[in-house]
This record gives C-alpha cells, sequence and structure tokens, in this order.
C-alpha cells in the first residue's frame, strides 16, 4: 500500500512538473510581455528597464529556474488588468469550481449506479434499450449545447430553476445535471459489461447455493467488485468533466475559475489564463490521486498488499 | 477504446476489407441507415445552400430581425428565421457547416500524420525516441483538452488556420497509441524481420511495411475523431476562442442566440440540432468500421 | 444397513442439456441414484463425465448455456425439480449446501469471511439477533479449526490460505445443520499436505452433523477409504453403482477396470500405469450403443455395443452395472492384466 501511494505520488508531481514546464514554454511562446505591459510610446530604454526588472534579459534556463522557484513560493504573476497576484484570482474563484465539478463527479457516479442497477435488475428489454438510447443521444449532445436546452426547459419554459449565477442549491441542479450526464452513457455500458462479467465468477455460485435472492446477489456480493472499474474509469474521464466544467461555467455563468480564464482570455490577460490552467491542472491530479486511494479503499485486495 | 483493440495485425492483402464489411453492416442496420440519414441531410444543407441565389450569410437586413423559422417577410420565406441583425441563418448555419468540417477535416489529417508519425516512430525505434514520445503523450493527457485549448488559443490567438493546427496538433495522441501498438507487433513480424535483415533503411520499412499495415485503423480512429473535433471546435467558438466573426460557425450562433433563448429559441436551437446531427452520424458510422462491426451505443470518451 | 429407510435423496433419470450453436447436447443423460442417511456417497470419472453438473442440477443451480431437460430430483421426497424458484432457493443453503472446488474464487473476494458466513445464517435464520449469528459464526469457525477465529472473522479471504479458505466454506456449508453436504472436489485444489487434514475436517464435520455427504471425486483412493457406496460415470452416464466394498473387488463394468488398472499403485508393478486406450467421447457426437464401446476391450467386436443403450442392470443385491456383458468380466480380468502388458506405459 505505501509503495502504491509513493508510485502514485511520484507520478503526480511529475505531472505537475511537467505541466509548468509546458505553462512556462506556452508563455515564452506568447512574445514578449513588456510589449503588452506598455504604452505604445514607451522607449526602447523604458523597453529594455522593464526587461531587466522582468529578467527577461537572462538566459532561458536562468529564467525557467526562476519561473519554477516564483511558482513553488506560489507566485504566478500579476494579473495584468486587475494588478494583483493571478493566483489570488484563481483561488477566490476555485471553491465554485469544485463545487460544480465535485457535485457533477459525485451525481454522475451515482446516476451511473442507480441508472445501472434498474439496468440490470428490470426485466423488461425495451426499457434496457430505452435507457441506453437516452444516454446515447444525451452523450452526442455537446455540454455547452445541452446546457442550453436545460436553460430553454427548465428556466425559460416551465421556470422552475434559476439559469444563471451561483448561490442556492437551485443554481447549482442545472450546470450539475448537465454535466454530470455527459459520462453516463459511458459509464452505464462500462457498469453494466462489469456486472455481466462478475455474473459467471464462482463467489456468485456461492452465493446462489446459499440460497440467497438474485436480487441481494447482485447488490452485496457483485456490486462492489463491479463499482472498481466504474471508478476507474471515472477518475480517467476527469480530464474531461474539468475541461467541460469551463464550458458549463460559461454557460450558466457559474463563477469558477473556468468562467475566469475564459473571460481573461478576451482580456488578454495571460497571468491569469496560466495561472487557472495550472490551477485546474493540479485539481485534476489531486483528484485523480483521490480516485486511486479511493479504488484502493474499494478493494481490499490493494488496501492490504 | 473499441477501435484501439482492433485487429492490429490484419494482412495487407485484405487491406480495404473493413471498408466492404462497415458498409454491409450500414446497409444491415436501422440505427446505421438512420445516422447515415442524418449525415446526408446536414451535409446536403451546408453543400447545396450556399449555391442558392439570394442565401447570402452576411447580408444584413435590420427590419427582418429575429425572424421566426418559415416567417414570410416581404414576399420571401426565411425558412429557419433570421438572427438580431436580420441575417439568413439558414445561410449561415449552412456555411459555418462547411467551416466546420473543413476545419475539423484538416484537424484530423494533421492530427493523424503526426500522431502515425511520431506513433510508428517510437514503436519501430524502441528506446529513447519512445520514452520522449509516450512521455509527451501522458503529460499532455494529464491537462484537461479544453483547457490546454483555451490556454494555446488564448496566446496564439484565434483564427481559421490557428484553430485548425491547434486542434490537430492537440488530437494525436491516440493515433500515436495505436500506430506505435500496432509497430511494436508488426516489426517484429516476418517480412519487417526478413527485410530488415536483407539490409532495407528504417524509412523503407516504416514507409513500406508498417505505414500500409497501419493506415486502415488510422482512418476509422480519424472518422471518429472527426466528430469529436467538430464539438471541440463548436465549444471553443462558444467560448468566443475559436472561429471569429464576420464568420459564422455553429458555437457561436449558439451562444448568439442564448440571449434572446426566451424570445426566439430557434437561433440556438437550430445550429446546434446541426451539430447534433452532423456529430451523432459521423460517430455511428464510424462505428460500422470498427473490427467489432457493430454499432457501439456508449462511445468512448468525446469532446465538450 | 442403510437400505431398509427411505433415501434423502433420490435422483431419478436427470437428463442435462448444453445448449451450442449446434443444437441441445446432451451432457447428463439419464442419471439416477439414491442417497441415504448418514451414508456417504461418491461419485468418480474422469473430468467431463458431467458429474459437478449432475451436482449443480440437483442444487438447482445450472446457468448460462446448460438446463435440464428431464428427470426428477427428490429430498426426503419432495421434488426439487417441481418446486419454484423461491421454494427451491429457501431449500439451498438450508437443507443441501454444497462445497466447491477452488476455494480461491469461490469465496467473494471483497466481503470478509465473517460475514460471508454469516449471510447464509441471515437467510435462512433471519429470527437470529446480530450477536448470534456472530457467535455461530465465530463457533463455526473454531469448529472447523480456524485459528483464532474472532480475529480471522474480520479478515478478507485473500487473508487465507488455500486450505483455510476451504475450511471457511466448509463452516459455511455446515452452517445451517443441512440434510446434506455436497463436496464438489473439496481437496483438488488445495497443497498435498493439507489434503489430507481438510479431508478429515469434512468427514468429522459431517460425522458430528449426521448429515449425508456426497463426495465428487476422480480420487479413487480417497474413495476406496472415505466413501460408502460409489457411483462411476463415464460420458454423461451412469456406469457401475454399488457398495465400495464390491466394486473394488468385483468391479462389473469394463470402465471401472480400466480405471481401477489405471491407478498408480504401491504394491504392484510401479514402473508402469496402464491408461484407457482412445479419448473421452465427444458429447455433441456420442457414440451409438454404449458411450463406452469405442473404448472397450471387452466389446471385442460384439455388435449389441454399438446398437443397443446399456441400463443399469443389479449385479447383486446392491449392486448394478451397465454393461451388457458385465456377467464376463471376472474371467476377463485376468486376461487384460496380462494381455494389456505391451499396451502399457511407462509411468512418468
Amino acid at each position: 500500500m505505501l509503495r502504491f501511494l509513493a508510485r502514485r505520488l511520484t507520478q503526480s508531481v511529475l505531472t505537475v512538473f511537467g505541466v509548468l514546464t509546458a505553462a512556462f514554454f506556452l508563455v515564452r511562446l506568447a512574445g514578449d510581455p513588456s510589449v503588452l505591459l506598455l504604452p505604445v510610446e514607451a522607449t526602447d530604454k523604458d523597453i529594455a528597464l522593464l526587461r531587466s526588472e522582468l529578467g527577461l534579459d537572462q538566459s532561458l534556463p536562468v529564467q525557467y529556474g526562476k519561473f519554477l522557484l516564483n511558482v513553488l513560493q506560489g507566485d504566478l504573476g500579476l494579473s495584468l488588468r486587475q494588478r494583483v497576484p493571478a493566483l489570488d484570482l484563481v483561488l477566490e474563484r476555485l471553491p465554485a469550481t469544485l463545487e460544480l465539478a465535485l457535485t457533477a463527479f459525485v451525481l454522475g457516479l451515482v446516476l451511473a449506479f442507480v441508472v445501472g442497477l434498474v439496468m440490470r435488475l428490470t426485466p423488461s428489454p425495451r426499457l434496457r434499450a430505452a435507457i441506453m438510447w437516452l444516454a446515447f443521444i444525451r452523450q452526442a449532445i455537446p455540454v455547452f449545447f445541452f446546457g442550453l436546452l436545460m436553460i430553454l426547459l427548465f428556466s425559460v419554459t416551465l421556470g422552475w430553476l434559476p439559469s444563471l449565477g451561483r448561490g442556492t442549491i437551485y443554481h447549482l441542479i442545472l450546470p450539475a445535471v448537465t454535466l454530470a450526464t455527459y459520462e453516463l452513457a459511458l459509464y452505464l455500458r462500462l457498469f453494466n459489461s462489469a456486472l455481466g462479467e462478475q455474473q459467471g465468477q464462482d463467489y456468485v455460485r456461492t452465493a446462489y447455493a446459499k440460497g440467497q435472492t438474485r436480487t441481494r446477489i447482485i447488490l452485496r456480493h457483485m456490486l462492489p467488485n463491479a463499482l472498481l472499474p466504474l471508478v476507474t474509469i471515472a477518475g480517467i474521464n476527469l480530464g474531461m468533466l474539468l475541461g467541460s466544467a469551463v464550458v458549463t461555467e460559461t454557460v450558466f455563468s457559474w463563477p469558477g475559475v473556468g468562467r475566469l480564464i475564459v473571460q481573461s482570455v478576451s482580456q488578454r490577460d495571460y497571468p491569469v489564463v496560466i495561472a487557472g490552467v495550472l490551477m485546474m491542472s493540479l485539481v485534476f491530479v489531486l483528484i485523480n490521486l483521490t480516485v486511486d486511494l479511493l479504488y484502493a479503499v474499494l478493494d481490499p485486495r490493494v488496501r492490504l498488499s | 477504446m473499441s477501435i484501439a483493440t482492433a485487429d492490429k495485425t490484419a494482412p495487407a492483402t485484405h487491406r480495404f476489407a473493413w471498408l466492404r464489411s462497415g458498409l454491409h453492416i450500414i446497409g444491415q442496420s436501422y440505427s446505421m441507415m438512420f445516422a447515415a440519414a442524418l449525415l446526408a441531410a446536414v451535409l446536403l444543407l451546408i453543400v447545396l445552400v450556399p449555391l442558392l441565389p439570394g442565401y447570402d450569410p452576411y447580408t444584413q437586413n435590420l427590419a427582418v430581425s429575429l425572424a421566426a423559422p418559415f416567417e414570410n417577410i416581404d414576399g420571401r420565406t426565411y425558412i429557419l428565421g433570421t438572427d438580431t441583425l436580420g441575417r439568413d441563418l439558414l445561410s449561415r448555419a449552412a456555411l459555418a457547416g462547411r467551416v466546420s468540417l473543413l476545419i475539423g477535416l484538416s484537424a484530423v489529417i494533421i492530427s493523424l500524420v503526426v500522431g502515425v508519425f511520431l506513433g510508428l516512430v517510437a514503436g519501430f525505434f524502441r528506446g529513447f525516441v519512445e520514452s520522449v514520445v509516450m512521455g509527451l503523450a501522458d503529460l499532455q493527457l494529464s491537462i484537461p483538452r479544453v483547457l490546454l485549448l483555451i490556454a494555446v488559443a488564448a496566446i496564439v490567438g484565434p483564427s481559421v488556420v490557428n484553430l485548425t493546427v491547434l486542434l490537430g496538433l492537440t488530437s494525436w495522441v491516440v493515433y500515436g497509441r495505436v500506430a506505435r501498438a500496432m509497430a511494436l507487433s508488426l516489426r517484429e513480424r516476418e517480412f519487417v524481420l526478413s527485410a530488415v535483415t536483407q539490409g532495407a533503411s528504417a524509412t523503407w520499412n516504416i514507409r513500406k511495411h508498417l505505414l500500409p499495415n497501419v493506415l486502415p485503423q488510422m482512418l476509422i480512429v480519424g472518422s471518429f475523431e472527426l466528430g469529436q473535433i467538430i464539438v471541440f471546435e463548436a465549444s471553443l467558438s462558444y467560448l468566443g476562442l475559436g472561429i471569429q466573426p464576420p464568420l459564422p460557425s455553429w458555437g457561436m450562433m449558439i451562444s448568439e442566440g442564448q440571449q434572446y433563448l426566451e424570445i426566439d429559441p430557434w437561433i440556438a436551437l437550430l445550429p446546434g440540432i446541426a451539430i447534433f446531427m452532423l456529430v451523432t452520424g459521423v460517430q455511428i458510422l464510424s462505428q460500422a468500421f470498427t473490427s467489432e462491426g457493430q454499432f457501439d451505443l456508449a462511445s468512448p470518451q468525446k469532446g465538450t | 444397513m442403510t437400505e431398509t429407510t427411505a433415501p434423502i435423496l433420490s435422483v431419478r433419470n436427470l437428463v442435462v442439456e448444453a445448449v451450442n450453436a449446434s443444437g441441445p447436447v446432451r451432457i447428463v443423460d439419464g442419471v439416477s441414484f439414491d442417497v441415504h442417511a448418514g451414508e456417504v456417497f461418491g461419485i468418480v470419472g474422469e473430468s467431463g463425465s458431467g458429474k459437478s453438473i449432475t451436482m449443480l442440477a440437483v442444487m438447482g443451480l445450472l446457468s448460462g448455456r446448460t438446463r435440464l431437460a428431464g428427470g426428477e430430483v427428490k429430498l426426503r421426497g419432495k421434488s426439487l425439480t417441481d418446486m419454484s424458484r423461491e421454494e427451491l432457493r429457501r431449500v439451498r443453503g438450508r437443507n443441501v449446501s454444497m462445497i466447491f472446488q477452488d476455494p480461491m474464487t469461490s469465496l467473494n473476494p471483497v466481503l470478509r469471511i465473517g460475514n460471508q458466513i454469516a449471510e447464509i445464517l441471515e437467510i435462512h435464520q433471519p429470527e437470529l439477533s446480530r450477536a448470534a449469528v456472530r457467535d455461530r459464526v465465530i463457533e463455526l469457525l473454531s469448529l472447523v479449526g480456524v485459528p483464532s477465529p474472532e480475529r480471522r472473522y474480520r479478515q478478507y479471504p485473500h487473508e487465507f490460505s488455500g486450505g483455510m479458505r476451504q475450511r471457511a466454506m466448509i463452516a459455511m456449508a455446515i452452517a445451517n445443520n443441512p440434510d446434506i453436504l455436497i463436496a464438489d472436489e473439496p481437496t483438488t485444489a488445495l497443497d498435498v499436505t493439507i489434503q489430507a487434514q481438510v479431508m478429515e475436517l469434512l468427514l468429522e464435520v459431517r460425522t458430528r452433523n449426521r448429515a449425508a455427504m456426497i463426495l465428487i471425486t476422480h480420487d479413487l483412493g480417497l474413495v476406496a477409504e472415505t466413501v460408502d457406496r460409489v457411483a462411476v460415470m463415464y460420458g454423461g452416464r451412469l456406469m457401475e453403482e454399488g457398495p465400495v466394498e464390491e466394486i473394488f473387488s468385483r468391479p462389473a463394468h469394463p470402465y471401472t477396470v480400466g480405471l481401477m488398472a489405471s491407478r498408480p499403485r504401491l504394491d504392484a508393478a510401479p514402473a508402469f500405469l496402464y491408461s484407457i486406450p482412445g479419448q473421452p467421447p465427444s458429447l455433441a457426437n456420442r457414440p451409438s450403443g454404449c458411450v463406452f464401446n469405442p473404448r472397450c476391450a471387452l466389446q471385442n467386436g460384439r455388435e449389441i455395443c454399438t446398437t443397443k443403450l446399456p441400463l443399469l442392470d443389479s449385479v447383486s443385491t446392491a449392486h448394478s452395472a451397465a454393461c451388457h456383458f458385465s456377467r464376463e468380466i471376472d474371467g476377463w480380468i485376468g486376461e487384460v492384466v496380462t494381455a494389456d502388458r505391451n499396451s502399457m506405459r511407462e509411468a512418468p
């Protein structure tokens, strides 16, 4: 267990390091920030002064080293617009994003779980096919368009739920459902095939031989075993979920990191964009790590080895 | 992913067998025919409408702004209605479709070329090259793709060309992985081994032996990826980071339409339906060519 | 003698079919036997002879592509084959319980051992309190020789050795004091060194619970030591059935003779091992007449063996065999031993 943990931690650190490196070169690719920071009428002397101030006159490796050092100290530069540390802006928005993403993540798993069980337990093949088709159609609709459909139905037409902003739990419903249902078809298929695989296992036969009922065999015996692949895939697809969260935030005007990033892009506020992307990647890595640990909790064979 | 597990060692002689079996499967299944019909409808719209006289996507006419579908104003029927500036939505949707499809196809080609090249080189040479390529792939997967696209688009600035290249360069990982896996198995096969022992160069081997075997599989992956790329492009355009006005795009049209959701929901609905039809059609049809040859309901991960 | 009492389990003309692409195939064909109170009944045969499937059919556990196609199973005079699913479920684990071959896979990997044993009590004795169930499980664990049962209760299957897992399976099987224990090759998957211990334990708990037992095995040595009566299966059919001493001293079917001759013996010719010529029959394409005829040395070209199916026929009061020529066996055994010297192969 400790070795497993150590290996996963090393991987995570390496990933974060890779993302940082990529971010550094991306920013350099963006061109000379001094040009952006200074007014058009600035003289060459002004530019040279600012360049040395920003350390841009030093060699690339030195700049890279300084960048890493700064990041380690939590310094991701100032917002070009608001003149406050970019990281502060991002951290301010982070709770909203986490609220949405984690709600959607859990909701997605619970939905897959409940609907998957209904599919397994129902005797009606038509119901099963109908569920699968609905999930498939849902998946074929881009997140932003599905969000719009939800707004159209539940806010505009029915007037049941608020469509924009964050605040009450009702504000959370539409964006979370939009995000949670996206991977449902994939989860359902996985869950279903995982349950199907368990069906032929010896321990299931043992459970039948004990006189256990079918329903309880599915719930008590097969389910815990079938959950493992579901959790794994959900973890792998977290990147997808976080990416979709950026779009969802914009659709529902959800004041999260994703919306901040999108707004900052249109304002050409690169430090905030980079800080936001770094933060989201960090969140992604951390949640992935958590999912791995969750996996270990679910499977005693991993937990105790 | 079902595509990745497809037969990696199909002999070169039956290279196009998948095409025949795929067409056969389409003819046999209702869902496939349905998908083909969806796709055909969108393609007809995209190809034909801009050819019609009087259907110009840029002409503004505030007198007819926000016309409902089939609304007849001054003797002219706006089949899909108009937007706020009175531009004909049917023409705009058609042009946007052309742009989407063009970007999608070009991006698929770019990512396919890059992915196949890197994958084959990694799988053929192994060692250091392989570690670098696969490390790059892992790194890219560790950043959510939409975020990566946003970050890079923000920095290089949005334009059709940038967008295409960007979408292409961030989508190579699937091809790279599959191509590498296939190269790994192919390089141990007799015909490659014998070529190597006869002194054939690496370039020769990759071009003459690996590429022809890998390509059909890659085209299948590509047909599936096309749908995803179109969705990515639409998402970016929706966020205002993709195609820029005055060029129309489905994503942007939806974003504009969202403001008029209460007055005229059709502005946002129609382009959305067009995306849905195109993407669903492409993705269901691409399933016909996978090795299992069956309609796989829950397709693997897709864009946003 | 047990013959006078009514049998606890009675199986009549059991037919099980497996559904293949090419249609149904009979994998158990007209099997009948009785098991009496307190006795150990053995079923021997090569793998694929249908012995495990027969037992799964008795338990109503056929699944997937196999189905019961005919026959009747009665437990204490009540027909299991006529029961509803629900009634049959109530019988399983209470009146009849089963121990499977592979204890590695027969236990659920993500549930604690204690809970898995407790489950069988909870199903059939819902009136028991939690504490009572727990006490009983710990009692059962110590009964089957699992050391420090309180601690073991909380462990998962992968923390148990193979032998310990099989002990846990035995604890599970005897939890509700069933009338019959069915043990399907209970020691085959275990280390040789602990096979004897586990078998001894199984016999001991059986005796203590006064349960009848059906022991499925291919180990003739085990049969000779532990079983009261034995049935020999081949190609989905019963070849011979009777008291174990009689089958061993006076086998009445050429297949049984071959089976006996092919077991390694300590008392004679250790360098040679007899093997029955030919391959077990393909069930999809079974030979006409007697299933064993293509491999039978006694047949000698006689036509009846390939045209007429031999039925079980009594050889003595409690002993019957399904061979047209079982009366000739006595004289033939001596022959086979000498004549087959040439066809004997060297033991590995």
